[in-house]
């Protein structure tokens, strides 16, 4: 068998396909032939394939409808495994060989659809179904939801990972223009020609728009002619960009748009270095959009049925891809341009069996030309209802009234096997709509006009109802003359001589015509068809008592499918607009949103996946931290050693070990990721002592003290040591996820409300590495590396630094401490670090050094009492809820930030929480963090909390449970007992007790 | 000294970046060079004369341009702040001893790198990382500007030669160099 | 996505290098002792949040990490201008500029 020959409505000449190219490809599992060129659509419809997807509620059967974006019916899913992708639109996707698709929805199989049932209770769904459901039992929609979601699910996500690249690029330009058909070109071109960067998208195979399929002369060229000349000119230009297979999908503020870009999707096997899609990210000075119109159907009964297709998809069959999909034909038309179709479909040598026109007297020339062509045309008629399941058989055509609202005979059945429907034509006002403008209705080109946008942009050609080619040539030179202009350019324009168009007379605004019985009792009315939205739901919305299109848009979920209404919405609103007595005008459109067409996850990702999902931050001792088997945890984007388990060991063996480490001989910290910010400038000290709750005036070089910040409202906001290192020169430790916030916090003030102070901020965090060396064994260690610092305790005292050199590197040594332990914390520039750090484990082996994570340091600083700014604070407590009376200066002139807020009342009240330490009666019983406290061990539900735990460790070193927790009025609680009732029901008793649990005198530090 | 080891930020994707080498796209780490914070005073013409006179060249006073050359250059960050790049480590305390008054000299060299970049896709590299227009247009020889890059950010610099430099922080240099290699694998 | 110019880099840059920093020209009481519980609490909590042009603050936190202020349409996103801290706003446009 030849490939060809499965190909039954292939023409034998003609389109825009490579006949030397055949492709193979499947459908549901079944094996087809098309051709290069074509796609899926075209290639199933050459196929003859009817069937392509089944109908979300009612499950029925449906055939391809369009030739493009707005496609309802045939969404499919490409590929297999790691790499499908669901909801593409087969009028959409360009055909390769061995490509695989099937249908999203139709299960078990579009042909056989167990779910049809639905169909049988299909009055058990009406709108608002989803709503009312909710409403009732609980149960019922149990029942349902298991069929709905299984039976008319939209696709189904890959479960493993996306193996290709997607890519996003930023681009900008002076104009970007939307869409390349004859508007668009000219757009483009017009800019071009005056040396503007310009970016020209079109969503479909290669540019064109309707030149592609049209018989008029530009110029003295035929139209593809014109065409190509177009493209290659433009080709020229290298601040062109042209994008062919990339839909504008959204359109935000300040002219910034994102397009989509299928890169090869249309290639079978992918480079495994090329991306599959590419976002580009564009910033456009000025934008043009030409992105075209979409037809309007015709609202009839059953207009859902496989062979009623969009008259200008017809057309676009026939003429791009040589299918003539069918073989009789009834041209349904309220307008004089569907009528090419009729004359297309003729010319293809197939059989149109009529042209129903609703109009009584219809005159223009394409009327005539079909009259000529020996076509049959039926004036004042309209298709009221489709026969047929799986395909058309035939048309109930009956005489209509002049103006549309009523039957005036009996209807009569004509035979055909392919309806072509056209209510006229939408313009495309979803990206001016995405800017905020509210499309606007006017009746002479009966549809929405884009409205009035706050954006740089116009829109032009069909999307502005503009519909000649003429016309759309001019109005697209005109664009881009003004854009160029608006962008500094110098433009000429251009005028284009355009022969061999038809006039095309007036059109009849119709939507959902009258079939013999009621709307509400008639077979179904679509007009949504991806969430089978019927005139009668739209009517029965109006009755309950919806009046606002807002509204009916979700009562009725009209437009909510992933074409976003793009068929049905306007013919929706017409049809609620007339129940509710009132002009479209009055009635109104729902805005659209992006996207314009679904974008996949993996563009919207790029590259920001896996490893690069955020930006991970190492210090300079990293890789040694691996080496040694570490385990990690992110502060903030820091990776951060958590733990250092030996072989068997879990985390609580670790970190038993690593704080006995400390507390019994010495411990090293990789301290590096702590904030550090240098400070410079005669009125350095008067600013700390502006942004810190104590005093800085009098801080020596040589010193170091602990400073809290608070924010203006009086909460502790971050806490850290600062050490004075010469004259008018400082360096402010801050927290680790505290920095960047931090030195936001200096500048401010800095900026905004203190500029004549002299004082400078430099961000010094990833210049240092810091060592913590601590433990009763630290000065040992130090000593083998450091010759050059007195580190005699009278000498070096604790809270003093010294510069000095530490195994051979300039190096800066602070005697603070977080663990309460005989501290050093040794700072080289990061290049040494990792040398200084090796060298320091080396000279403490001798005496047990031992690397520890964050885990031990949070239990050592937990036994301490000392606090971790945002977990044992949430931004609502003050120094005096910590505990730190001794931190806040009363004496000092200036009202310091937050001082204020510290009086008051709510800050001055009693029964505030407090920091306080807990110990559970039983000392092996660890609270978790975050677990409530209560008075009664049987409290009665609700009950009163009395606050919460904020910290909570097993403490190796004094062998029990601690906690730290905030407790109303706990300060003056102490030698209370509380409860804490955990989930698993368990309810657990402990002390309050002061929060510093080891060596409350902090001699050990201190020597 | 000679026993002291010294790491920059991405010793360790060396190997990685030769891996490109040959396609359009070249990157390496460029040699440890001192980086100083410089702030002070533009309109006080004491301390840009000083400044001039210890660098051998004016502090680019333009907004996102830089002066110099290829051993010693002053970069633009903001108004009273520019960054100074120099392999003479004898700018640091020359600066202190010529500059008088209110102004900051600080020494970050632990805390950054340089990443040159160069080849013909570099620009769509950048065009990748970052949301600043780079077109050769808009963006000169003598450009410097302080941008985010892809989650991070980073100073880049266009050299006269019509290659890149960026210049980033240490602590995010690996982030930023397999960010690199993922973009610049379809160049390869 | 706002395009905000940069008085100090005089450049139109991306809203991704900027962070936002609340309503502009609210200056700190001098004497915050002196101030009633409600005075603080009106500096501290209160903010116009207007429905129009609005003047606010913002970093070029990516950039030169200036502060400086803008005038915004708060409903149509419009920029009316940038200007340095310390300067005087110019007198606001009627309506919307576009």
């Amino acid at each position: 068998m030849s490939l060809e020959n499965t190909q039954k409505n292939r023409l034998a000449i003609g389109g825009r396909i490579d006949r030397s190219r055949a492709l193979s490809f499947t459908f549901n599992g079944k094996r087809y032939s098309g051709f290069l060129g074509d796609t899926l659509a075209s290639a199933l419809l050459a196929n003859g394939v009817d069937v392509v997807g089944r109908s979300f509620k009612y499950s029925r059967p449906r055939g391809i409808m369009t030739a493009g974006a707005e496609e309802p019916n045939a969404i499919v899913q490409l590929g297999h495994g790691a790499a499908t992708i669901p909801n593409l639109r087969a009028t959409q996707v360009a055909l390769y060989d061995g490509l695989e698709a099937r249908s999203v929805n139709g299960w078990p199989n579009v042909n056989f659809d167990l779910t049809r049932i639905f169909s049988l209770f299909g009055r058990l769904m009406p709108p608002g179904f989803y709503y009312k459901t909710f409403m009732g039992p609980k149960k019922l929609w149990m029942f349902y939801e298991h069929f709905i979601r299984k039976g008319a699910g939209l696709g189904r996500a890959p479960t493993v990972r996306d193996p290709d690249i997607y890519d996003r690029i930023n681009q900008h330009c002076d104009v970007l223009v939307v869409g390349a058909g004859p508007a668009g070109l000219a757009a483009a071109l017009a800019a071009a020609r005056t040396g503007a960067r310009v970016i020209i998208a079109d969503e479909q195979e290669e540019f064109g728009g309707s030149l592609l399929a049209s018989d008029v002369n530009i110029d003295g060229k035929a139209a593809a002619h014109w065409l190509a000349v177009t493209l290659a000119e433009l080709a020229k230009f290298e601040t062109v960009t042209m994008l062919p297979r990339s839909t504008v999908f959204g359109y935000y503020d300040h002219n910034f748009l994102t397009i989509a870009e299928r890169c090869s999707d249309h290639i079978a096997l992918t480079n495994d270095k090329a991306a599959r899609q590419r976002i580009h990210r564009v910033r456009a000075r000025e934008v043009v959009l030409a992105c075209g119109a979409i037809e309007r159907p015709l609202v009839f009964a059953a207009c859902d049925v496989p062979g009623v297709m969009l008259a200008g998809a017809v057309s676009t069959y026939i003429n791009r891809y040589a299918v003539t999909p069918g073989k009789g034909l009834i041209l349904f038309t309220n307008n004089d341009r569907a009528y090419e179709t009729a004359l297309h479909w003729h010319a293809s040598g197939r059989q149109v069996v009529a042209v129903v026109d609703s109009r009584h007297n219809p005159q223009g020339d394409l009327v005539q030309k079909a009259a000529a062509k020996g076509v049959k045309v039926l004036t004042g008629h309209a298709v009221i209802e489709v026969l047929g399941g799986k395909r058309v058989k035939g048309a109930m055509v009956a005489p209509l009234s002049a103006d549309g609202s009523k039957l005036t005979g009996q209807a009569k059945a004509l035979q055909c096997d392919t309806i072509a429907s056209s209510g006229g034509w939408n313009p495309v006002v979803h990206l001016s709509s995405h800017t905020g403008a509210k499309p606007i209705w006017d009746e002479e080109i009966i549809g929405f006009r884009p409205g009035k946008s706050t954006q740089a942009e116009r829109s032009v050609g069909a999307a502005a109802g503009t519909y000649d080619t003429a016309s759309c040539l001019a109005e697209g030179d005109a664009s881009g003359v003004q854009a160029a202009i608006n962008c500094g350019h110098s433009a000429v324009a251009t005028s284009y001589n355009v022969t061999g168009e038809t006039a095309a007379g007036p059109a009849q605004a119709l939507f959902l015509l009258p079939h013999g019985k009621p709307t509400s009792r008639a077979p179904y009315q679509f007009v949504d068809y991806q969430l089978d939205v019927t005139a009668a739901g739209i009517e029965l919305a109006a009755r309950e008592g919806y009046t606002s299109v807002e509204h009916v848009k979700r009562y009725t979920a009209m437009g909510f499918g992933t074409d976003q209404g793009k068929l049905g919405n306007i013919n929706g609103m017409a049809i609620l607009a007339r129940k509710l007595n009132q002009t479209i005008a009055e009635t109104g459109t729902t805005i659209f949103r992006p996207s314009y067409t679904p974008t996949t996850f993996g563009t919207i990702a790029g590259r920001d996946v896996g490893e690069l999902f955020d930006s991970a931050r190492f210090t300079a001792v990293q890789h040694w931290h691996e080496q040694a088997g570490a385990k990690f945890e992110d502060v903030g984007q820091w990776k951060r050693p958590w733990y250092f388990p030996k072989t068997g060991e879990d985390m609580d063996d670790a970190v038993g070990r690593e704080c006995l480490a400390v507390r019994n001989h010495v411990g090293i910290l990789d301290a590096s990721t702590l904030g550090k910010i240098d400070i410079q400038g005669p009125d350095a000290a008067e600013f700390l002592n502006r942004v810190y709750t104590n005093a800085y005036l009098k801080l020596a070089p040589g010193k170091c003290r602990y400073g809290v910040m608070l924010g203006e409202d009086g909460m502790i906001f971050d806490d850290g040591v600062t050490a004075c290192l010469g004259e008018n020169h400082y360096l402010m430790f801050t927290t680790t996820g505290g920095a960047a916030g931090v030195l936001n916090w200096l500048e401010i003030w800095h900026q905004t409300e203190w500029p004549e102070l002299k004082v400078y901020f430099t961000s010094v965090t990833d210049h240092w590495t810091t060592a913590t060396v601590t433990g009763p064994n630290a000065r040992k260690v130090i000593a083998k590396v450091c010759s050059d610092i007195d580190l005699d305790g009278d000498a070096f005292k604790f809270m003093d630094w010294r510069d000095g050199t530490v195994s051979g590197v300039k190096a800066r040594v602070f005697r603070i401490s977080f663990t309460g332990e005989l501290s050093y914390e040794v700072n080289v520039p990061a290049h040494y670090g990792r040398h200084v750090w090796e060298k320091l484990i080396e000279a403490g082996a001798e005496f047990g050094i031992t690397p520890y994570g964050t885990e031990t340091m949070h239990v050592l600083r937990a036994e301490k009492g000392f606090i971790i700014v945002g977990q044992d604070t949430d931004g609502s407590v003050t120094p005096y809820d910590m505990n730190m009376a001794w931190v806040v200066s009363s004496k000092k002139s200036f009202s310091f930030l937050g001082k204020r807020s510290l009086d008051r009342s709510d800050c001055t009240r009693t029964m505030r929480k407090q920091l306080v330490g807990l110990k559970t009666m039983d000392p092996l019983d660890v609270l978790p963090e975050g677990a409530q406290i209560v008075n009664e061990r049987n409290a009665p539900i609700p009950a009163a909390m009395q606050g919460h735990v904020t910290s909570s460790y097993y403490s190796a070193c004094l062998e029990r449970s601690i906690a730290l927790a905030v407790v109303k009025g706990g300060l003056d609680r102490l030698g209370e007992q509380v409860f804490c009732p955990l989930a698993d029901g368990r309810v657990i008793a402990a002390e309050i007790v002061s929060s510093v649990f080891y060596d409350p005198s902090g001699a050990r530090q201190n020597v | 000294m000679s026993n002291i080891l010294v790491e920059t930020p991405l010793h360790h994707m060396a190997d990685a970046f030769m891996t490109l080498s040959g396609g359009g796209i070249n990157i390496h780490e460029a040699d440890m060079v001192s980086h100083l914070n410089l702030r002070g005073c533009a309109s006080d013409s004491s301390f840009m004369k000083a400044a001039q006179k210890t660098l051998g060249f004016a502090l680019p006073v333009v907004p996102n341009s830089f002066s110099g050359h290829d051993e010693s250059a002053a970069y633009w960050l903001g108004p009273d702040e520019w960054l100074i790049t120099t392999n003479d480590i004898a700018v640091e305390d020359a600066l202190r001893v010529a500059l008088k008054g209110h102004f900051a000299v600080t020494n970050i060299t632990g805390g950054q790198t340089i990443i040159s970049l160069r080849g013909g896709a570099s620009l769509e590299i950048l065009q990748k990382s970052s949301i600043y227009d780079f077109h050769p247009s808009k963006f000169k020889v003598g450009n410097c500007v302080q941008t985010t890059f892809a989650k991070a950010g980073a100073l880049v610099v266009k050299k006269a030669d019509g290659s890149f430099n960026l210049i980033i922080r240490r602590s995010f240099a690996d982030y930023i160099g397999r960010w690199l290699l993922d973009a610049a694998r379809e160049y390869s | 996505m706002l395009k905000i110019h940069c008085p100090y880099c005089d450049e139109q840059r991306e809203e991704e290098e900027f962070s936002y920093s609340g309503e502009a020209h609210i200056s700190r009481p001098l004497d915050p002792g002196a101030l009633s519980d409600a005075d603080w609490a009106d500096y501290l909590f209160f903010r116009k949040n207007t429905r129009g042009w609005h003047h606010e603050m913002w970093q070029h936190s990516a950039g030169c990490r200036r502060y400086f202020n803008v005038t915004r349409h708060t409903v149509t996103y419009e920029i009316f201008e940038s200007y340095p801290m310390g300067t005087t706003p110019k007198a606001l446009p009627k309506g919307d500029a576009r």
